[in-house]
């Protein structure tokens, strides 16, 4: 009696309940992956708008910066200590923006680097609080 | 026998598969929710940015064209400037408690005061920020109008005046522009706004009139570059309260003329989100800034304008 009793319940078997628990497991761990993706999307969304607004401030900063001091880094070659002392200056404000992005960046980090006559590329790196990997974000500049 | 075969869940597994299932389903509407958020809050930050955009595109102009004064080589030797003759010889009325010379102190073309309610001359400004000052002439060449305060602007400097003048030049309009942040709109209830003393003209007469310009703005700090050395060329930047920016020579003159200003603001969300929000941090000029303990997103957007005609200024 308790045989037959048991054989009309007609329960999952073993292979069945493993095969379900994987597909659910699989399942989960997708949608993790999922989320886990969004949420570093997100992240990432927030820490590049902060790049993106430290690089067009320094480059702001570069342009009014060359729009009152025109032609220093020549003048400066040529001997002109004034336009030495306005090239310091001008270095001086990129240190400023450096430690801008420092503060407002998890290990934040901003660079001027000519690539051209006039062209400069301005980049930004910070570290993402989530992965911990290292994003990178530049902007090509024209008239510095 | 029937009965027996139906082989149904029983009360307990269906117990636990159901507590399963609503935790399962818990931890995913959690997950909603968290996604929900943060979308809503992207959505809020772009927002605030267009407000900081806008702020930004108003400011930007008067900036770059402070200290500008045609054809005159300097504003000192515009005849009228408050500081070199009587302080309001037009007898121009402005607010209460502005100073009488408030319309025509050319000779300064950004002024700063540290706290704004110090200077007084706005409605009820914020007290632990500055108030800007920008005055120039209108950069198109007008007709006499007696309702305006106009510069009649020569090479040789130029004077405050309506009517026709014997030496030749040309007549522009006087603009001044004071900034400052009120803490609460007059149009928006309980939201802080970047408003603005403009010298215009009502009912026939210069008058000034203190509208809204950026609602949001809840906060901003200022640096001006300026020239310690008279060498001609920009070398340092001050924050606001540098008792040097008001420094003047003995003809009126900036003693330090400002080449540029950094401008940072901090626009405030229109309403708090309903949760708590991590601690904001704000690096406005070389200092930080830490935003009050509420529940409202805040954007920072820093940008620096060149005076055009900075050299010129004094």
């Amino acid at each position: 009696m308790p045989v037959t009793r048991r054989n009309n319940q007609g329960g999952f078997t073993l292979i069945e309940i493993t095969v379900a628990m994987v597909l659910v497991a699989v399942g989960i761990a997708g949608n993790f992956k999922l989320f886990e993706h969004s949420f570093r999307q997100h992240s990432f969304g927030q820490q590049l708008a902060r790049a993106s607004e430290l690089a067009l401030g320094l480059h702001g900063a570069r342009v009014a910066a060359n729009s009152l001091n025109p032609t220093i880094q020549q003048r400066c070659r040529d001997g002109e200590q004034a336009a030495c002392d306005a090239q310091a200056w001008r270095l001086s404000t990129l240190r400023q923006w450096q430690q801008r992005a420092a503060h407002m960046l998890p290990n934040g980090h901003i660079t001027l680097q000519r690539t051209g006559t006039v062209q400069h590329r301005i980049a930004v790196s910070w570290q993402d609080p989530v992965s911990l990997t290292r994003d990178h974000w530049s902007m090509e500049v024209g008239n510095d | 026998m029937t009965r027996r075969r139906v082989a149904g869940l029983t009360i307990v597994e269906l117990l636990i598969s159901m507590t399963i299932g609503l935790l399962l389903l818990g931890a995913l509407s959690q997950v909603l929710v968290l996604h929900s958020r943060q979308f809503a809050d992207s959505e809020a930050l772009a927002e605030l940015q267009d407000h900081a955009s806008a702020a930004i595109r108003f400011l930007r102009r008067d900036i770059a064209l402070a200290g500008h004064w045609g054809m005159a080589s300097s504003a000192t030797h515009i005849d009228g400037a408050s500081t070199i003759a009587d302080a309001n010889p037009m007898g121009i009325a402005v607010p209460s408690r502005c100073a009488p010379r408030f319309t025509l102190d050319l000779t300064l073309a950004a002024t700063f005061t540290t706290h704004a309610d110090r200077w007084q001359c706005g409605g009820t400004a914020r007290g632990d920020s500055p108030a800007l000052v920008l005055r120039y002439a209108s950069t198109e060449a007008t007709e006499a109008h007696a309702d305006r305060v106009q510069l009649w602007l020569t090479p040789a400097g130029g004077q405050t005046t309506h009517g026709e003048q014997a030496t030749p030049g040309q007549r522009h309009d006087l603009q001044v522009m004071g900034y400052y942040i009120a803490p609460a709109s007059s149009l928006f209830s309980e939201q802080p706004v970047l408003r603005r003393l403009t010298l215009r003209r009502r009912a026939g007469q210069p008058a000034y009139v203190d509208e809204e310009v950026a609602v949001g703005v809840e906060y901003w700090r200022l640096r001006a570059a300026i020239d310690t050395n008279n060498d001609g060329q920009a070398d340092s930047w001050v924050e606001s309260d540098d008792t040097r920016l008001a420094a003047r020579r003995s003809d009126g003159a900036p003693e330090f003329p400002v080449a540029a200003l950094e401008v940072s603001l901090i626009v405030r969300a229109a309403a708090p989100v309903q949760r708590a929000i991590e601690s904001q941090r704000f690096w406005l000029g070389d200092t930080e800034w830490q935003a009050p303990a509420d529940n409202f997103l805040r954007v920072h957007v820093t940008t620096t304008v060149a005076l055009k005609n900075w050299r010129r200024s004094g």
